[in-house]
């Protein structure tokens, strides 16, 4: 048998693309009617989600304090509008981190290897994402503006969704153009992060100076997102024709991580999607220390202090975490009771779980552990040390600055018991076990996933830690016994924790 | 007049951060010729590979491949290697013969069905063209790998450890297939941990180590494998 071939017949990439997705889609049952079911699904789907944001920013509307009656100050469409910024960081920094253009799984092994034209087969990737963006950006967007700022009507909704669906859109596909230089994603990234932190900072500046928002309000109608949009257009068209520019191992690489990251998402696998963000997929600058001799513990305590520091990341995370958890109490939505309470709550455990990438590299290789003279316990306990510094760090001024505005120095007494069962709820959560495929997996919109019963592994643990605060903030006062019994409860839950921990999990 | 070399490497240093995982390699390939690439688990065979696919940049040295820098953007480039890794990846709704079939149509290959039947008894996996790879074991997806690479136009065949998983039978027919494609002119770079492969294809081999890399004959190199 002799083999022959016609360089003139080498398909285009599109060509590979339908004839692949025809012959599956064709095993799969997908005809016209599913097609049509689909499109009728997404616009059912944007038409209850308009209708739910609408709803929300309604009742918000109805519901919004009386700023003469409280101490409410962020108020208006700034407060809310500096959350959207801030969300537009994190948005961009996953960009930036997860590609955002890649072909993991069966494209990237057997399409990138053909000499087919890229550009046509990457066509829907580069087109999808930020299309995605903006379909998040026009539901977030209006829902931040109008739960922040305590204010809301359907033409604010509508306006704040054009700009959100806009300015989301044109940053993923910036992002995508940017991909294309051996570093930009990491600029992409890095751009991201400092957004967060500016507007995050911003936030908490004005929530902390009492600066009046309610005067500020964003003039232009829907309108003045359509350059905006033109802007999304002509970055995506861009980064359509850079494609080729896109070497093969790159585009494996951000395509395994993304293909982990939504595989982590689908199956609500908290524990990987942190494994897959963490991920590293270019060449990076490795700071290294040289450990003097000090113990095991000593040995551990500096190496997570290292991972710590290696990037500016969790760094910014820990400060965003505090900022925001700082400002909360100025918010109309969070501004006391049990919704402070869920922010300091999930804020805190934000801190500390930023600053447990130590745990969670250990749990991803035992064997670093095991080489050390320490026991399974001992190790997860010192393992503890750097997120309970980062609990400290977030604890102090959040508790601080309630204090101060409520003139009860009794918060600020419970900062050291939220710092420890903060930092035990990540130190859990780092070592959370992974979801059991090989068990009968759970039905869901998104298809089968598997039971994930370690998912709010950690978070248990902060919830019951802090549950005399919950009693706190639920009265709305500190009482004078309270901080004590916090403290005690707080000791009790971090010993009981402790004395659970390390033990062999139950292999099913 | 010697043969212009398909592959010239000179003090070529490979790594995934700034950390070469090898000492440098150098090694030269012409047409038709086989060449192995030998040394322990972690030695650093397959990152070689993967800078010789253009997967990977190197991080010193020298790497040409058809006289040229290796470039996995150009058409050209992929038109002319074909290369098997340890990739364990597939659609998912597509039979072991569609995916053949496929990687056949991509490269402009006319005769897709009469090459694919023939790939498929060749690896014997006749009887399982219709089923989806989900359903295959280990070594009959390794086999649906490497029919991969024959059912397309190559010059140069690179295969990181083609033996894995396979039977020893379809290690002979695979050492034959190679032997037959050197005899067509096509080059084979490949990494192998099998004494007995290397001995069938009676190919030099670059033994890589830590700390230095040499050119062996054959029965050199299956000493320096079986010491």
């Amino acid at each position: 048998m002799t083999l022959q071939h016609d360089a003139e017949r080498i398909p285009t990439g599109r060509q590979v693309r339908h004839l692949t997705d025809g012959i599956q889609n064709a095993r799969a049952g997908r005809g016209l009617g599913s097609v049509l079911s689909d499109v009728w699904y997404a616009v059912v789907t944007v038409g209850l989600c308009t209708a739910f944001v609408t709803g929300i920013a309604q009742s918000l509307r109805d519901a919004a304090p009386d700023a003469g009656e409280t101490t409410v100050a962020l108020t208006g469409e700034l407060p809310g509008a500096l959350v959207a910024m801030a969300a537009l960081g994190a948005l961009l920094s996953l960009a930036g981190r997860l590609g955002p253009v890649g072909l993991g799984g069966g494209g990237a092994a057997w399409w990138l290897p053909m000499p087919i034209d890229r550009r046509g087969l990457l066509r829907p990737t580069v087109v999808r994402w930020p299309l995605v963006a903006a379909a998040t950006g026009l539901v977030l967007v209006p829902l931040l503006v109008t739960m922040v700022g305590g204010t809301g009507s359907v033409g604010l909704v509508l306006r704040w969704a054009a700009f959100g669906a806009a300015v989301f859109g044109a940053a993923v596909a910036g992002a995508e153009v940017a991909q294309v230089h051996p570093r930009g994603s990491r600029w992409v990234a890095a751009a991201g992060e400092a957004l967060l932190l500016v507007t995050a900072l911003a936030f908490a500046a004005i929530a902390l100076l009492g600066l009046a928002t309610d005067g500020w309000a964003l003039g232009a109608g829907w309108w003045a997102a359509v350059p905006l949009v033109l802007l999304a257009v002509a970055g995506t068209v861009v980064a359509e024709r850079r494609t080729p520019e896109l070497s093969g191992a790159r585009l494996r690489a951000q395509g395994s991580l993304g293909d982990r990251a939504q595989v982590a998402v689908l199956s609500l696998d908290l524990r990987e999607l942190g494994h897959a963000l963490s991920a590293s997929t270019g060449r990076a600058r490795r700071r290294s220390v040289r450990l003097r001799a000090g113990g095991p513990r000593r040995a551990i305590v500096l190496a997570d202090l290292m991972l710590l520091v290696r990037s500016p990341r969790p760094l910014v995370q820990i400060v965003v975490a505090t900022l925001f958890a700082v400002a909360a109490g100025k918010v109309a939505l969070t501004s006391g009771g049990l919704a402070l309470y869920g922010v300091w709550l999930l804020t805190g455990f934000w801190a500390a779980s930023s600053a447990a990438g130590g745990a969670r590299q250990a749990d991803m290789a035992p064997v670093l552990d095991r080489l050390l003279p320490l026991s399974a316990r001992d190790a997860r306990l010192v393992r503890g040390v750097v997120p309970l510094l980062a609990a400290v760090v977030w604890a102090v001024p959040t508790f601080a600055v309630h204090a101060s505005r409520t003139g009860e120095t009794g918060w600020l007494l419970v900062a050291p018991a939220w710092a420890l069962v903060v930092a035990a709820a990540a130190v859990r959560a780092a070592y959370r076990p992974a979801p059991r495929w090989t068990a009968s997996t759970v039905s869901s919109p998104m298809g089968g996933v598997p039971p994930t019963g370690g998912m709010f592994k950690g978070l248990d643990v902060a919830l019951v830690g802090t549950l005399p605060t919950a009693v706190a903030a639920f009265l709305g006062g500190m009482p004078d016994a309270l901080p004590n019994i916090q403290h005690l409860w707080a000791l009790t839950v971090a010993a009981v924790l402790a004395a659970a921990s390390g033990r062999r999990r139950k292999r099913t | 007049m010697a043969a212009t070399p398909l592959i010239h490497a000179k003090g070529l240093t490979v790594g995934y951060t700034s950390e070469a995982v090898c000492a440098p390699v150098s090694l030269t390939l012409r047409p038709g010729e086989v060449l192995a690439l030998v040394g322990p688990n972690g030695a650093g065979k397959s990152t070689v590979l993967r800078a010789v696919l253009g997967l990977l940049e190197p991080l010193e040295g020298t790497l040409r491949v058809f006289g040229e820098e290796v470039d996995e953007r150009s058409a050209d480039f992929r038109a002319r290697v074909a290369g098997v890794l340890d990739d364990d990846a597939w659609f998912p709704g597509l039979t072991t013969r569609e995916h053949l079939l496929l990687t056949a149509a991509g490269h402009g290959v006319t005769n897709t069905t009469t090459t694919v039947d023939a790939m498929l008894e060749t690896f014997g996996l006749t009887e399982q063209q219709h089923v989806l790879p989900s359903a295959l074991s280990s070594g009959q997806r390794r086999r649906l790998l490497l029919a991969a690479a024959f059912v397309r136009p190559r010059d140069l065949l690179v295969l990181d450890e083609p033996e894995q998983r396979l039977d020893s039978a379809m290690r002979a027919s695979l050492a034959d297939l190679l032997r037959a494609e050197a005899a067509a002119g096509t080059s084979v770079l490949l990494a192998t941990h099998d004494p007995g492969l290397l001995t069938a294809l009676g190919a030099d081999a670059v033994v890589i180590d830590d700390d230095r890399c040499r050119r062996l004959r054959t029965a050199e190199a299956v000493a320096v494998m079986t010491a």
